[in-house]
């Protein structure tokens, strides 16, 4: 598993790898899912989202901030996500997408809000690594 | 001392429960935990410590960051955190030439206060001491300066203007705009910036020395001396801050002022009679207020009216300071006073400070005799011819000074001699030269002060000279180039060719030659023109175009963050979700619960929505929304979900004034609108719970509290919307203040420092979130109230379900605190913390005004809750604040990993009665008791600290969570 959930005394640590940038993004998006609900059903349609900002940390940061965004607006809870990232003009954008699973059919917690604290993104040898502390 | 250390990070023992991280590094002031050693123990145990530490860098931050006894880690400021900033802080916009903060090159200069300027990278040393120029809508105004940082190897631009004034800046530094703030990166040449044209003279230190002492009122009544030393104005030496004021007003009443009998009057226009008042008020004396009185003139027969304002002061020791300083005593014309002598040893910024203040009384103002000349500003003054000499001798003195500050000036003119009443007079006339450099040299360095209407003209007088030197140079070097290339052969139709100016213009320049310099194009405006169309704002900036913006490499680049009130300083990362606590009295005994447990625990987790996705009590419109956000606890009134006496009993009757919707996002609205009433999930919950414990009667009866009464606990915040509403700003704060941010130590610290308009409106959105947090608990409140009456059948009145009350400990605020005898104007940011103010604050409610607010503190599901009131000491000690709750001591995964949900729940009734009822077995393994501190521990802390006493301690019943 790409991400894993880690100690974090009040919130909830989401420490996750991938070989290039939109696997790390799509790892510590499933890590949210997982911080929020354990056992996912199938089912659900997938959708896309598309966000821009101007340093790649701001990117993931406004990126989960969607997916918490979408999860309350669209009654889902966003799983198997995939992300691609790239950059043009000094802008970031991932293009992005989820599968919803409806509230109604899990049993899941509430994540209130991606957070900056202790956050890390950064290359490895492999690939990439970010940290994510949510508040939940 | 006894000192504890965990990772480096040492404390010292002040006295029991008191522990102090002494002020170190970049910490502003020192930080403090309130703790007995086994809750030290664990607050030591993660990065609480380090996160109480860091959150004394922000800047304005008050006396100390302290920690309560339940304090854990959280991001940015630890959960558990109080700071109090100073409202009146802000790190914002050292606008001499309206710059906001933010990397300029080390050679740019900054205006401070008293005209002087200062290249930036020398401020470091005492910049805390100092004062730069703020513009701000109420006109220039000095502001503390709070924050110095230099970053190296910065790539920097160099931005010049059409009026040739240059600044070098970094490429995310905004610049004023007419359309606000604008980073330089998105500035093009030919878009227009505000400049602010006065540049001051260079800051230099006055050589030091007494200007008086008691000596020189020797002949004066004691207490006349007494009242100027109680104001520290005696002994008067020229370092001292009050001379730099006096020196203005001595001048000003030379040129505007009278004396009769004891009272020192100034006469002017009613905004710089304004700033002559602040001036009096800031030596410490009482100046009066404005007057106005209409004046019958008649000058060659003709009567006219016109109206006169002026101030005085009454004391007769200010009167003697401003005589002994040289202002005159009797009647000016027939007086012998010159210029005081004084001012030669002064630092030139002071002498200026004197001239500028006399020339605003004395001298006339900018204006052009011709279409594109200036007449030469001048001074006149009259003196009987018996006083010749002195007259003269200050018209010298005063062009001497002038002259050693680089402003040239013509010759003394005695212009006339007339007869009047009291004698013949002389008047004496000099101007200053009006070549343009001399001008502009004048204005933006000396100008005029306690004079708007002349600073104002100065300012477009210097934009005007600029503009039309520039134009002057262009056309210069287009006539040397023209004639070089004649010179060299160039037909004279070719030449013409090359040059946009007319042909008339080359011919002239090829074949005439030209006495001095070229004129400037006959479509050039004139002055009259020219202030028809630009503008002087009332900050006196005025707008320029960017001619050029030019990479300059790379540089070393420094910021300065200022104070000032119109930018308030908010913190954003300490205050998220606005949640709080609230506790429902009932006049039922757990006797009359007991057998209904099950049915009430079912029917509160059906009818109250929690969870994820689980709706709200109200789903609405975006326009219901909106009102909540702006109205409060007042929109559940009218909509039938609460009762007068709700609002009565809510901290600040559940009503934030300064809530404005607008400032709120559509996106945090969407999140908000289908959850109106709703638990949430993770530590948030509803319990019914029974009073054990009454450990003050008076208090208890006041609160209407007792032994084995039932009551019920609400706790939650402002769920989605108020998460959305700080993430939102958390990232238009780093956008905007990014490179700032990134010298804090945590970027979830993520003040919001600068940006005064973002600042402002982050206090109006989380003002708004917070109305909604309350609306948010008071349908809670009210959805609980309608089950109780389906389980018991009673109406809910009969059964007294009434709101003790509902205290946020998730906020900031904006309150007065004594600090060090003085009272301030703070934000108080409790982030995991509770306001716990004592026995007769003013803003306890007036039903618990004799014994005490009250606070509630929610334990965990085993442990059970208390109820405090506001202790004595917290004033002092806390910023009127205590502990908000237990505190978790293990993280959320390892406590699913230590308990098991059903497990926990099954103990919990069969050993305890407690019912527990969640969205899942996991959020009661996460909030089991055994992962939050000891709350008696907590409170007992509290209560030997005397910030919070105990009350009551009530243990749940019945408990529901997401």
């Amino acid at each position: 598993m790409p991400f894993e959930l880690t100690d974090h005394t009040a919130d909830v640590g989401v420490a996750a790898t991938g070989d290039g940038l939109g696997d790390v993004f799509a790892a510590v998006a499933d890590g949210l899912a997982a911080a929020m609900c354990d056992d996912v059903p199938p089912g659900g349609d997938r959708f896309d989202l598309t966000v821009t900002a101007e340093s790649r940390e701001a990117l993931l940061f406004d990126y989960l901030d969607e997916l918490i965004y979408e999860r309350d607006v669209r009654g889902v809870l966003p799983v198997d996500n995939e992300a691609t990232v790239y950059e043009a003009d000094g802008e970031w954008t991932v293009e992005a997408s989820a599968r919803g699973v409806p509230l109604s059919d899990v049993v899941a917690r509430d994540v209130k809000a991606v957070t900056y604290s202790e956050m890390r993104l950064e290359r490895t040898d492999g690939g990439w690594a970010a940290y994510v502390v949510f508040d939940v | 001392m006894k000192t504890r250390e965990f990772d480096g990070i040492r404390l010292d023992r002040v006295r029991e429960f008191v522990w102090e991280i002494p002020k170190e590094g970049e910490m502003r002031v020192p930080a403090r935990v309130l703790a007995s050693e086994s809750l030290l123990e664990q607050i030591g145990d993660d990065l609480t410590l380090t996160q109480l530490k860091n959150s004394t860098q922000l800047p304005g931050i008050t006396r100390h960051a302290i920690c309560m006894p339940d304090g854990h880690q959280g991001y940015g400021f630890p959960v558990g955190g109080v700071g109090a900033l100073d409202a009146e802080d802000g790190c914002i916009s050292p606008g001499a030439v309206g710059y906001d903060i933010n990397c300029l090159s080390g050679e740019s200069e900054v205006l401070l206060s008293h005209g002087r300027r200062r290249q930036i990278r020398n401020l470091w040393a005492d910049f805390e001491d100092e004062r730069a120029v703020v513009t701000s809508d109420d006109g220039p105004v000095d502001a503390d300066i709070r924050l110095f940082t230099q970053t190296k190897d910065e790539v920097v631009y160099e931005v010049e203007t059409e009026t040739g004034d240059v600044v070098e800046a970094t490429a995310d530094h905004p610049f004023a705009t007419p359309d606000g703030m604008t980073e330089l990166r998105e500035l093009n040449e030919g878009d227009t910036v505000s400049l602010h044209p006065f540049e001051g003279l260079p800051d230099a230190e006055p050589p030091e020395f007494v200007l008086l002492d008691e000596s020189d009122f020797e002949d004066e009544d004691p207490q006349l001396v007494q009242a100027l030393v109680d104001r520290d104005l005696l002994p008067l030496k020229s370092t001292d801050e009050a001379v730099n004021r006096l020196l203005k007003l001595v001048a000003f009443h030379t040129g505007d002022g009278t004396f009769s009998g004891n009272q020192s009057w100034f006469y002017g226009d009613p905004e710089d009679l304004e700033a002559i008042r602040d001036d009096i008020e800031a030596l410490g004396f009482t100046p009066s207020r404005i007057y106005e009185r209409d004046r019958e003139h008649e000058i060659d027969g003709h009567s006219f009216e016109r109206t006169e304002y002026s101030v005085r002061s009454t004391a007769k020791s200010f009167r003697q300071l401003l005589v002994r300083l040289g202002a005159p005593a009797g009647t000016k014309v027939d007086s012998e006073f010159t210029a005081p002598t004084y001012l030669d040893r002064l630092a030139d910024w002071q002498k200026a400070l004197y001239l500028s203040a006399f020339f605003g009384a004395e001298m006339s103002a900018p204006d052009a005799m011709t279409g594109k000349n200036f007449y030469c500003p001048s001074v006149s003054h009259n003196r009987l011819a018996v006083r010749r000499d002195a007259g003269e001798q200050f018209m010298r003195d005063l062009m001497r000074h002038l002259g050693d500050l680089g402003v040239r000036v013509n010759a003394l003119e005695e212009v006339e001699r007339t007869e009047t009443t009291a004698g013949e007079t002389v008047r004496f006339r000099f101007g200053l030269k009006n070549d343009s450099d001399n001008l502009i040299r004048f204005f933006t360095r000396i100008g005029y002060r306690y004079n708007r209407e002349k600073r104002e003209r100065a300012m477009l007088a210097t934009q005007y000279l600029k503009r039309k030197e520039r134009v002057i140079d262009e056309r210069a070097r287009i006539a040397e180039d023209a004639r070089a290339l004649a010179d060299g052969g160039m037909a004279t139709a070719d030449i013409k060719q090359r040059f946009d100016v007319n042909d008339r213009f080359i011919e002239r320049s090829i074949y005439e030659g030209r006495s001095g310099r070229p004129r400037p194009p006959a479509d050039f405006p004139n002055f009259a023109e020219f202030r028809e169309m630009a503008e002087v704002r009332a900050d006196l900036t005025v707008d320029v175009e960017i001619d050029s913006i030019r990479e300059r490499g790379c540089k070393t680049v420094y910021d300065i963050g200022v104070t000032h009130d119109a930018h308030n300083f908010v913190a954003n990362g300490f205050v998220v979700s606005n949640c709080g606590v609230r506790m429902m009295k009932t006049n039922l005994s757990y006797d009359d619960l007991q057998g209904r447990e099950e049915e009430l625990v079912e029917s509160l987790f059906a009818n109250v929505p929690s969870g994820l996705g689980g709706g709200g009590v109200v789903e609405s419109g975006v326009d219901t929304v909106d009102r909540i956000l702006e109205e409060g606890v007042q929109w559940a009134v009218d909509e039938g979900w609460a009762v007068e006496a709700d609002m009565e009993h809510c901290e600040d009757e559940g009503f934030r004034p300064e809530g404005d919707a607008s400032a709120v996002s559509q996106k945090a609205k969407d999140r908000g609108k289908n959850q109106i009433g709703s638990l949430g999930s993770g530590n948030h919950f509803l319990e019914v719970q029974r009073v054990t414990d009454v450990f003050r009667d008076d208090v208890g009866d006041a609160y209407g509290l007792e032994e084995d009464q039932i009551v019920v606990l609400i706790h939650c915040g402002s769920r989605g919307l108020g998460h959305q509403t700080c993430n939102d700003y958390l990232r238009r704060i780093e956008k905007r203040h990014g490179d700032l941010l990134d010298r804090l130590p945590d970027k979830e610290l993520a003040a919001a420092p600068a940006g005064s308009e973002l600042a402002d409106e982050y206090y109006r959105a989380m003002c708004a979130a917070i109305n909604f947090a309350w609306v948010n608990r008071q349908l809670i409140m009210h959805r609980t109230r309608q089950v109780f009456e389906r389980v018991f059948d009673r109406d809910w009145r009969d059964m007294e379900m009434d709101l003790l009350y509902d205290v946020a400990h998730n906020i900031a605020k904006r309150e007065t605190h004594a600090v060090d005898g003085e009272d301030r104007d703070l934000f108080v940011h409790r982030k995991g913390a509770t306001r716990a103010f004592p026995a007769g604050h003013p803003e306890v409610p007036v039903a618990y005004r004799d014994v005490g607010q009250p606070i509630i503190i929610p334990g965990s599901m085993g442990a059970g809750s208390y109820v405090l009131r506001g202790g004595e000491a917290s004033m002092d000690l806390t910023f009127g604040s205590t502990a908000h709750g237990a505190g978790r001591t293990m993280s959320r995964t390892q406590a699913k990993q230590e308990f098991w949900g059903e497990t926990v729940q099954d103990e919990l009734r069969d050993q305890q009665h407690v019912y527990v009822k969640a969205q899942s077995g996991a959020t009661v393994a996460e909030e089991a008791p055994g992962v939050y501190k000891d709350v008696d521990e907590v409170v007992r802390v509290s209560d030997a600290l005397g910030i919070g006493d105990k009350v009551a301690r009530t243990y749940p019943v019945c408990n529901v969570k997401g």
